[in-house]
């Protein structure tokens, strides 16, 4: 399992950023390596954009300070909020009792209507999953995994989630209830899983490392090295 | 967490056993088909929220709506479910959705 | 509409026997959970630009400054599309969505989104 790390920071050139430092308000075609010119759903958005553009709706820096903070967050901030949790048993407390004040403590803005923490301990394992449509607490993790979204995780996580999480190699035992969350409404979910044994006095930093993308939602669980 | 006044006092405790009603809705909804006439406890009280089904058409969606996580046992959601029988599902469910389920129906003796 | 439940009907005849019979109606293209499904793909696919793009033009025409395409209208909007469309990809169908309801607000006319999209389209493609 690749860790969460890589997603969505810092992987995309930011629109405006090498050539022309000027604030203007015309819209420039952005052509990014990863950007298919033949791909219909791209063309489609193309023309929205230049459209909406055009006629004022909004502004192409508008458009680019959007990108820019969601480009801000991600998995790592997942993960320093369970390091946190880890490292400081106050933290912890106020975490599970009102998440979306505890996680502005460290400057983080769940901008969704709430965050439920689920905390997984040797009784219970979570797992997250939105079969209607791709709920994911994109305000702290950025954008979901591919498979997350995916037709075949979101169809069959709340019916077999044991074989699902090991298909990511992961078993749990059957003595410990699996407890799927579907991500249905209003609310948004963010595992938080057990510290791993042999990590006394690492430091907050080092404990974060540990957390990857897939251990906040349900599918892997920490690892000491 | 705030509760609006028009649903203080009415609002359902957890544990209580509730059912899942089979709205025949014509549209967009928030309550999945694999919970349909299914039997649950509430878990907890989300707050109240503007009526997704009615902001999906452009609508404000108010009175807002008491919103709940609500709790059931696998083995009971799915025949011949593969796993242990102490595995629990959630999900949230709008008040329009749920009925009172007296005690002397079919339980879900597992989820607490 | 009649299409859009037909083809669920069907999806939901492939996906799962328990359904055979019971012919739920009202039931939306995107309510899946509990059938059949294959392999879970765990590919890493890295979110191109323009699709984190697409999400912050989401974002920001949802903003209370606009006011113009909530979450809520976009997910009833991309359970209204043809079961291709839907089926095209996460940020494929929120694309279309998005230029649906623009069209269906009058931000935007079928018209002119048709006539920027050929415009836009590589000759050889």
């Amino acid at each position: 399992m690749s860790s969460g790390s890589s997603e969505g920071e810092n992987e995309h050139q930011k629109p405006g950023a090498s050539s022309h430092g000027h604030t203007h308000d015309h819209d420039h075609p952005v052509f990014q390596d990863d950007d298919d010119v033949s791909d219909p759903a791209l063309i489609r958005y193309r023309a929205i954009r230049s459209l909406l553009i055009e006629k004022g709706i909004l502004s192409a820096d508008e458009l680019r300070a959007a990108v820019e903070r969601m480009e801000s967050v991600g998995p790592h901030v997942g993960a320093d909020i369970v390091a946190h949790a880890w490292a400081d048993p106050a933290f912890h407390s106020r975490l599970v009792e009102s998440p979306k004040s505890a996680v502005a403590e460290l400057g983080y803005h769940v901008a969704e209507a709430d965050l439920i923490i689920v905390e997984n301990t040797p009784q219970v394992h979570n797992l997250i999953v939105c079969t209607l449509c791709s709920c994911y607490p994109r305000s702290i993790l950025g954008q979901p995994p591919a498979w997350y979204v995916s037709r075949s995780y979101r169809t069959r996580a709340v019916r077999e989630p044991r074989s699902v999480i090991a298909e990511f190699g992961l078993q749990i035992s059957s003595d410990c209830e699996v407890r799927v969350h579907d991500s249905n409404a209003d609310m948004r979910y963010l595992v938080l899983p057990m510290r791993p044994e042999g990590t006394d006095g690492w430091d907050r930093d080092r404990l974060s490392q540990l957390v990857t993308r897939d251990c906040l939602i349900g599918t892997a669980v920490p690892q000491a090295k | 967490m705030t509760i609006p006044d028009d649903v203080s006092g009415k609002v359902r405790k957890p544990g209580s056993r509730v059912r899942i009603r089979d709205l025949p809705i014509d549209g967009h909804y928030r309550a999945p088909h694999y919970v349909r006439n299914q039997i649950g406890r509430i878990e907890r009280y989300c707050g109240a929220f503007p009526n997704p089904e009615r902001l999906a058409y452009g609508e404000d969606g108010l009175p807002a709506v008491p919103l709940y996580r609500v709790r059931f046992a696998q083995r009971e959601l799915w025949p011949g479910y593969q796993g242990s029988k102490h595995d629990t599902l959630e999900l949230e469910v709008y008040e329009h959705w749920l009925e009172d389920c007296p005690a002397d129906e079919k339980d879900n003796k597992d989820v607490t | 509409m009649q299409v859009d439940v037909l083809s669920g009907i069907v999806s939901m005849l492939v996906d799962d026997r328990q359904f055979l019979g019971v012919l739920q109606l009202t039931r939306r293209k995107n309510d899946i959970g509990g059938g059949a499904a294959g392999p879970i793909d765990r590919t890493e696919v890295p979110v191109k630009h323009w699709e984190m793009e697409s999400d912050a033009l989401r974002k920001v025409l949802g903003d209370g400054k606009r006011n113009l395409v909530s979450l809520d209208e976009l997910r009833r909007a991309m359970e209204d599309l043809p079961q291709d469309s839907y089926d095209a990809g996460f940020f494929s169908r929120r694309i279309s969505a998005m230029g649906e309801i623009l069209i269906e607000k009058g931000i935007l006319t079928r018209e002119e989104l048709t006539a920027r999209i050929v415009s836009l389209t590589p000759a050889d493609g």
